[in-house]
């Protein structure tokens, strides 16, 4: 066994440390977390995707980004990698025996077996006993004697560590919060873009740890509660047309959301907390790392920022990515799609259609070689490549007989024949 | 004029929507001049096509089949003649051999290579619209190697494509010399069917109909269409019609030509088959008649060696009477059943157990000139044991010259229904196909205009009630022939270990006139076999007269007892009581859905106890109506 630890001697303001382990979801699945004290990562199952040196690394990254500074430091077991994190020890025997307590228990504090313990603590002072090479060091059978069944456990415990890791279970919902410690006043907006990134790096990096992507945030602003403001909670809904977990694309988006609210509706007194609430996510669709083309996914990414951020402008409704679909009827020939879905090669069954098709078949007049289009009447010159679609008759389409018409003006048509008449369904250019 | 030289019929399984029949009937009514059946990797429905394409006059049936291909696209062979037919019966069995059942694929190398000495086998290879690297250079070779016999064949799908189509035409022409011959694919007989290939493609394909996308044809042009309309679609190569002429005047070949000679190398020397048959018969006739032969009987003997002559069977009976001797040698308890009864013929030679002049059985219904139907003779043998007659039959005949009888397993309207509602989305997970029927209202709940899908559905299930399904072993029909039975039919392995069959059933054989040995198993000849061994007797000790015996079975003690041990049966014989084995031969026969759907039942009980009299229609009726009361439709089982 191999585990890393994060100790924060200093109390963290907004923050859980039970949040900050969905950080490490994605990296490993063993986590414990003592209190609002220590983070534990267990690392020898994933060692051979992370090595420990690349997990240090990855993890001063980490803590970087969420502005926190906690002491690390890793061992064979829990107990050690705290003890060595609080006591600030590069070996295991050189640590004092005030960290036999996390011995007893490295993922929860015990009140009561703590009291003994410093009791036995105290004999041992007594009787020069200061490390836990000095207590490795005694002969268990005095141990025994002395101190009972917690000696003889303590002892057995600092020589072979053996600790059942309680089970890990995340947040239901994804809500980070930011506090302010002097009164904010919403004037410069500048400034919010910088709390909302602190606020949405942690976020992100949530959603990462949990594999979700982000598809609607709520941004609220918590004002201090005055006769005059009936709501304290000024809440904001961002969602996006694609799923999205790019910082930098979710801030743009946010950003443009918040700026257009609150210029239509200002705030109306001093911000005491920002928070964000991931209303909605999917899964994320995990794929291999295109190593050899880093641009290709930069590009992806820029494109499906692009069509959210279209998509909050126009709605959702006018804006979505289109994948092609196999179906012999042209106007089926696609569908919605999800930006990251497989590219699918078009089909070798379909002919060449028109570059502009309509949305639906338009029913028009044809007499004598004259149609007529939009109160527009055309001649018809010749008709050409003759094309029989009888497909999907179980959802009540009949067959089609497509031609394409070539009109005295230039114009090249695509119209089909049915028992209902005669359509257009698209231009050729 | 035109024949249509590409056809599937619903024997390519889930992909041909028309049953044979439908297609030759809709060719000829079309007045085309012929048609190609082509089923893919096989010969499953050329009988039956054949069955079809004689009523017609003036009109030619061309017998071939499609290759599947690892490397590249189909190519179908149609037989010149029985050579021809034999090689394609052959290189379709070896692209059977070792694949999973219903499976079968070769390579173009192995293709070519089998065929290139066959000179009898004219080869097709449809131009397709997708770029094939490898098409050109198989052009190449099956231009060199089938010289004239080898065409190109331009369809005109009006897909979009017609025109790409006709220009890699122009350009193989030019570039191999090769001659285009025009087609229209066929895949069903009339346009309408086109809804009902679909489905069975999303059934191939185990997908939606939504799903299938472009597995599916992307109109209903795959029917036979008239020779005026080939014409208007091919109006600018009308030498690609003129040329379907040629190839089917070329293909002289027919099913008629399929001579079936029995295995005859065991019959002694000097001896024909039929001078064998007769010696064996007055060999055999001191065991049963060591005195005197009765008049009736020499003359029914005669009578049946003289219709057995006439109609060449004699090769068939030895065979029966062949494999009766062997399992008698072995001591396995074997019985012939059924109609071979009511010959004296079989009786004599010990294939059967009952004396038909003594029954009054009525040979004619076994044999019948006028019928023209070969004789079946169906043999049980005990079950446990059967395995030993079946091995007994393949080694005496080999391997190349026995082969097992196939059984076509056809959709039932519910399994039909079933497999229909999968393919239009109906969610019906587990449920069987009973369920399924009866809780459909409640599956299609949350679907559209649930009436008309369930109009659809059913419109479409009961079209594909009937059609083949897959091939199956059958119970017990073994098909024997002189020549290797790979030149005359293809074989492919069955899903059993060890086993494998042809692709033709037994109505298949009854139609080509091919002769089938029934080599059936029966539990209850197991058993008796063991209670035999029990009380140390032989069957023949039985008296079938036992009065303490009938009493029983008046009594209605028959649990146990075969054919009378049912609760329907045990309630008739309370009422028939019968009293000798004829009684107990109208009772098995009484007891059946015909009869009591037909309402005989009464009036047979009334007449017996002559409550009621029965009217003959004429005098001569009267001496064989009497015994059964002149219910005719009773079926008599031995």
């Amino acid at each position: 066994m191999k585990v890393i630890c994060l100790y924060f001697p200093d109390k963290m303001r907004d923050y859980k440390l039970k949040d900050l382990a969905e950080i490490f979801y994605r990296y490993t699945p063993q986590i414990a977390v003592h209190g609002e004290l220590a983070l534990f990562l267990e690392i020898s199952k994933c060692e051979r995707l992370y090595p420990l040196d690349s997990m240090v690394r990855i993890i001063k990254k980490i803590m970087r980004q969420v502005q926190l500074n906690p002491r690390m430091a890793w061992a064979e077991d829990p107990s050690t990698a705290l003890s060595l994190c609080v006591y600030q020890k590069k070996i295991k025997e050189d640590l004092p025996l005030e960290a036999l307590p996390f011995y007893l228990n490295p993922f929860v504090k015990d009140e009561v077996q703590g009291q003994h313990l410093e009791k036995m603590r105290a004999s041992f002072a007594r009787l020069g006993v200061h490390t836990l090479r000095d207590f490795l060091s005694l002969p268990v059978s005095s141990l025994s004697s002395r101190f009972g069944r917690l000696g003889l456990y303590l002892h057995e415990q600092v020589s072979r560590p053996q600790k059942v890791w309680p089970f890990f279970v995340p947040e239901d919902k994804v809500i980070e919060k930011l506090s302010f410690q002097d009164d904010w006043h919403m004037g410069n907006l500048e400034v919010l873009t910088f709390y909302l990134k602190t606020l949405l790096d942690r976020v992100v990096l949530r959603l990462k740890g949990r594999g979700e992507e982000a598809k609607s945030i709520q941004v609220i602003f918590r004002q201090e509660k005055f006769s005059t403001i009936k709501n304290p909670d000024y809440s904001i809904d961002v969602s996006f047309s694609m799923p999205q977990l790019s910082t930098k694309a979710i801030l743009a988006l946010i950003k443009e959301k918040v700026e257009h609210a609150l210029h239509h509706q200002p705030l109306q007194g001093i911000v005491e907390s920002l928070s964000f609430e991931v209303k909605e996510s999917i899964p994320l669709l995990t794929r291999q790392k295109d190593i050899f083309n880093p641009k290709k996914e930069e590009h992806e990414e820029a494109f499906g920022t692009l069509l959210a951020r279209l998509s909050l402008k126009l709605g959702e409704k006018s804006v979505f990515q289109a994948q092609i679909k196999e179906s012999h009827l042209p106007e089926k020939t696609w569908r919605r799609c999800l930006p990251q879905t497989q590219v699918v090669n078009p089909p070798s069954y379909a002919t060449e259609r028109p570059l502009r098709m309509l949305q639906r078949p338009e029913k028009i007049n044809a007499c004598q070689g004259q149609i007529f289009i939009f109160n527009k009447s055309l001649q018809v010159e010749s008709l050409s490549h003759r094309e029989v679609i009888l497909s999907e008759w179980w959802n009540g389409f009949e067959e089609r007989i497509y031609f394409r018409a070539k009109t005295t003006t230039g114009e090249q048509l695509w119209l089909f024949q049915s028992r209902l008449g005669v359509f257009l369904h698209g231009y050729f250019d | 004029m035109y024949v249509e030289l590409l056809s599937k019929t619903n024997f390519s399984f889930l992909t041909g929507a028309s049953h044979p029949d439908e297609l030759m009937t809709e060719a000829a009514k079309l007045g085309l001049k012929g048609l190609g059946i082509n089923d893919v990797n096989g010969m499953y429905g050329v009988a039956r096509a054949y069955k079809a394409q004689r009523e017609f006059t003036d009109f030619r049936m061309l017998v071939g089949c499609e290759f599947t291909l690892s490397d590249g696209l189909p190519l179908v062979c149609l037989a010149q003649s029985r050579k021809g037919y034999g090689d394609l019966c052959r290189l379709l069995s070896i692209s059977h051999a070792g694949k999973p059942k219903g499976l079968a694929s070769l390579s173009f190398q192995e293709f070519c290579a089998f065929l290139e000495n066959s000179h009898d086998v004219i080869v097709l290879k449809r131009i397709v619209h997708t770029q094939d690297q490898d098409f050109d250079k198989q052009v190449g070779v099956l231009k060199d190697i089938f010289k004239k016999n080898f065409y190109l064949v331009l369809t005109r799908y009006l897909d979009g494509f017609d025109k790409v189509r006709s220009h890699k035409a122009k350009t193989y022409q030019q570039r191999f010399s090769v001659p285009i011959v025009a087609s229209n694919d066929v895949y069903y007989h009339v346009k309408q069917r086109k809804a009902l290939q679909d489905v069975l493609i999303s059934i191939r394909e185990k997908k939606t109909l939504d799903e299938a996308g472009g597995k599916l044809f992307s109109n209903a042009e795959r029917h036979i269409k008239s020779f005026s309309k080939m014409q208007k679609l091919f109006a600018d190569e009308p030498k690609s019609l003129d040329l379907t002429l040629d190839i089917a005047s070329s293909c002289h070949f027919s099913l008629t030509e399929l001579k079936y000679r029995y295995p005859s190398e065991w019959i002694p020397q000097g001896h024909t088959a039929q001078s064998y048959l007769e010696h064996l018969i007055w060999k055999n006739v001191p065991t049963f008649y060591p005195h005197e032969l009765p008049a009736p009987v020499k003359s029914q003997l005669l009578h049946e060696l003289q219709m057995i002559s006439e109609l060449g069977y004699a090769d068939y009976f030895l065979t029966i009477y062949d494999i009766v001797e062997f399992a008698k040698k072995k001591q396995i308890l074997c019985q012939g059943r059924g109609s071979a009864a009511n010959s004296i013929l079989c009786f004599i030679l010990g294939i059967t157990a009952i004396n038909p002049i003594d029954m009054n059985l009525l040979f004619e219904r076994f044999i019948s000139s006028e019928r023209n139907e070969p004789p079946d003779i169906d043999v049980d043998f005990e079950h446990e044991r059967r395995e030993e007659v079946i091995q007994y039959i393949y080694q005496k005949y080999g391997r190349d010259r026995a082969a097992m009888v196939s059984a076509v397993i056809t959709y039932r309207y519910r399994s039909a229904f079933r497999e229909v509602c999968k393919a239009f989305g109906v969610p019906v997970g587990t449920l069987s196909a009973k369920k399924v029927e009866r809780e459909f209202d409640e599956l299609i709940k949350g679907f559209e205009k649930p009436e008309e899908l369930k109009t659809q559905i059913a419109d479409i299930a009961s079209q594909i009630q009937g059609f083949p399904r897959h091939l199956s072993i059958h119970s017990g029909g073994f098909t024997l022939s002189a020549d290797p039975i790979l030149e005359i039919v293809p074989v492919e392995p069955a899903r059993m270990e060890g086993r494998s069959i042809i692709q033709w059933d037994k109505y298949d054989l009854d139609t080509l006139g091919l002769l089938k040995v029934d080599v059936l198993s029966l539990g209850m000849l197991s058993a008796l076999r063991k209670t035999l061994d029990l009380v140390g007797k032989k069957l023949y000790e039985i008296p079938s007269d036992d009065p303490k015996t009938y009493k029983m079975i008046q009594n209605r003690e028959t649990v146990g007892v075969f054919q009378i041990e049912s609760r329907a049966q045990m309630q008739m014989l309370g009422r028939l009581l019968p009293e000798n084995f004829y009684d107990l031969v109208i009772e098995v026969a009484i007891v059946r859905p015909g009869p009591i759907v037909g309402q005989m039942i009464h009036p047979y009980l009334k007449r017996r106890r002559g409550l009621r009299k029965f009217l003959s229609p004429t005098k001569n009726l009267i001496g064989f109506l009497e015994k059964p009361k002149a219910f005719l439709c009773i079926k008599s089982i031995t």
